[in-house]
């Protein structure tokens, strides 16, 4: 038999090419595995999303959710400026907190100046009459030192001004 | 500690949601593209003079490859997810597009790196004892055929995925531009230059990176540099470095002479935010000294002791990868220190140390594929095969 051939020595080729085949194989099972079964049913997208997001239990309860164990705080929010901010968007969804209306947890605290700014940094295209400060020179003119919670030492976040 | 805002910014414009990994993601991945080019003027061109870097260039490519991904995978979160682009690549998003690029150039880096070093690692296979035996064993797929027909039929392969890896490795960094040149809304990105400044980067950056890997790991082995290599390197380097400045410049220059209404923004973001970076870094420092310092390399280069020559040409490439760094960074960062409104400015955006796309995780992700060729050196030397002279070495390899 001729083994000078070239064709002889190519059995590592031969090998190369049954290892990449392997993989695409592999590839391929695995992107089947990996494509949902309910993918492109109405769109580009999972079909089933849509019943596991209308599924979801709700977190957030509105404000009369916490007015119950709350009534001062409430109180003092409705007479204030931020009258129209919901309770759980600057404090965490009532889920987290309270569950068929009695306690299990305590709310996350997330007193920072940086939860103030998003709404109150100074921004051209923020409504002329919004409330806007640049944070820094803000609090150097009121004679303070800015930090994380520099804002609280003069504002009440219930009811601010 | 909050963004100084100035004019006319949406609420969405104050946030740089492409962080420093997105500055990195481009740098690295230009590094694989470069890399492999030279390796490739040497296996495809047959650039003799190249030779020495013909393997050490193409292991470079592979093992910056590996590392292309990372800053995406921590800047998006959830790297469990990053096998999805590699599985389901589709044409519908630009970005689920860049998974048919990677995973078919990845594939041909592997496949030429193979077909490179099998007679080597035949050869470590019936040499090496023990679990070393086992694991080339493993990686020679079981087949010692060491014949001259065997690896003349390697070298052929070889040219071959050379030769298909180029337009891949242009088409993989291209595409890199291509994403920002293809983001009509915003006038700082939105140019069809923009993958072709991308590319001739990538090759500036990976050239002047393998000037220093190539002279530093002739340094750590005690054996001495090659002046031809790193003399045609040079040459190589100043002919890109040329041709993407020009190109940076020109894209410039159109927005400049055309005065459209993105100028207004452009030429204050050039002047004022970019100033450093832009003007004395991409355009002085790593643009204009480099072009001088390469311009006396390549022309009076024979005049020159080895020693000149090369710190010349290394004090170059150090500069030339600044270049392209700040050129990342402009363009990534830049176009996002203005407003969609082309009223408005973020003044700075300092990436923090300790962040998680900080600057830490930036220099950690950049070191590691340094590493890896460390590791791959040990497990396929990728000089060896010049010291042992003809019988194995009988062209290209």
């Amino acid at each position: 038999m001729r083994t000078d051939h070239p064709l002889w020595h190519a059995k590592h080729i031969v090998r190369m090419g049954l290892l990449l085949l392997l993989g695409v194989t592999v590839m391929i099972v695995v992107r089947s595995l990996l494509v949902p079964d309910t993918w492109g049913q109405y769109g580009w997208y999972r079909g089933a999303n849509v019943e596991e997001q209308r599924d979801h239990p709700l977190q957030h309860g509105g404000d009369a959710s916490c007015a119950g164990c709350h009534p001062e705080q409430e109180a003092t929010h409705a007479a204030g400026a931020h009258a129209a901010v919901r309770c759980e968007l600057c404090h965490a969804p009532v889920a987290l907190h309270a569950k068929d209306d009695a306690y299990f947890a305590a709310m996350p605290v997330r007193r920072t100046a940086a939860l103030c700014v998003s709404c109150h940094q100074r921004l051209a295209a923020r409504p002329a009459d919004f409330p806007q400060i640049r944070p820094q020179e803000h609090v150097a003119e009121m004679g303070g030192e800015y930090g994380p919670e520099a804002c609280f030492d003069c504002h009440d976040p219930h009811a601010p001004l | 500690m909050f963004p100084e805002l100035t004019g006319y910014l949406f609420p969405n414009d104050v946030h740089i949601a492409w962080s420093l990994m997105i500055v990195m993601y481009p740098y690295v991945t230009g590094l694989v593209a470069g890399a492999f080019i030279v390796s490739s003027l040497y296996h495809v061109f047959g650039r003799e003079e190249l030779k020495p870097l013909g393997r050490f260039a193409l292991a470079a490519s592979f093992c910056f490859l590996l590392v292309a991904m990372l800053p995406l995978l921590n800047h998006l979160g959830h790297p469990e997810r990053g096998i999805n682009i590699i599985v389901t690549p589709n044409f519908n998003s630009a970005m689920a597009g860049f998974g048919f690029l990677f995973t078919s150039y990845f594939i041909i880096v592997l496949l030429e790196l193979w077909f490179v070093f099998r007679a080597d690692i035949v050869r470590y296979a019936t040499t090496s004892r023990g679990a070393a035996r086992r694991f080339y064993a493993i990686l020679s797929l079981g087949v010692y055929d060491g014949s001259a027909e065997a690896v003349a039929l390697d070298k052929r392969i070889t040219r071959v995925l050379a030769a298909i890896g180029i337009p891949m490795a242009c088409l993989l960094h291209g595409y890199v531009g291509f994403l920002f040149g293809a983001l009509k809304a915003n006038p700082w990105w939105s140019t069809p230059l923009m993958p072709v400044i991308f590319l001739f980067s990538a090759v500036v950056s990976g050239i002047a990176m393998l000037i220093l890997l190539y002279q530093l790991a002739m340094k750590l082995k005690g054996t001495t540099t090659d002046r031809e290599a790193v003399a045609s390197l040079a040459r190589w380097l100043w002919l890109f470095m040329i041709m993407s400045l020009t190109l940076e410049v020109l894209e410039i220059m159109t927005l400049g002479y055309e005065r459209a209404e993105e100028w207004e923004v452009i030429s204050h973001l050039l002047t004022h935010q970019l100033s450093i970076s832009f003007i004395s870094i991409q355009m002085v420092l790593g643009g204009l000294i480099p072009f001088i310092l390469l311009m006396l390399v390549v022309v009076m280069g024979r005049f020159m002791h080895d020693r000149i020559h090369n710190t010349l040409a290394s004090v170059s490439s150090l500069l030339l990868l600044l270049q392209v760094l700040a050129m990342r960074w402009n363009v990534v960062i830049g176009g996002q220190m203005f407003s969609k409104s082309m009223r408005g400015f973020r003044e700075t955006y300092v990436p923090g140390l300790f962040e998680k796309e900080g600057v830490l995780a930036a220099v950690a992700i950049f070191t590691l594929p340094f590493v890896l060729l460390l590791i791959f050196e040990r497990v396929l030397p990728t000089f060896d095969h010049l010291r042992r002279g003809p019988p194995d070495d009988d062209g290209l390899d």
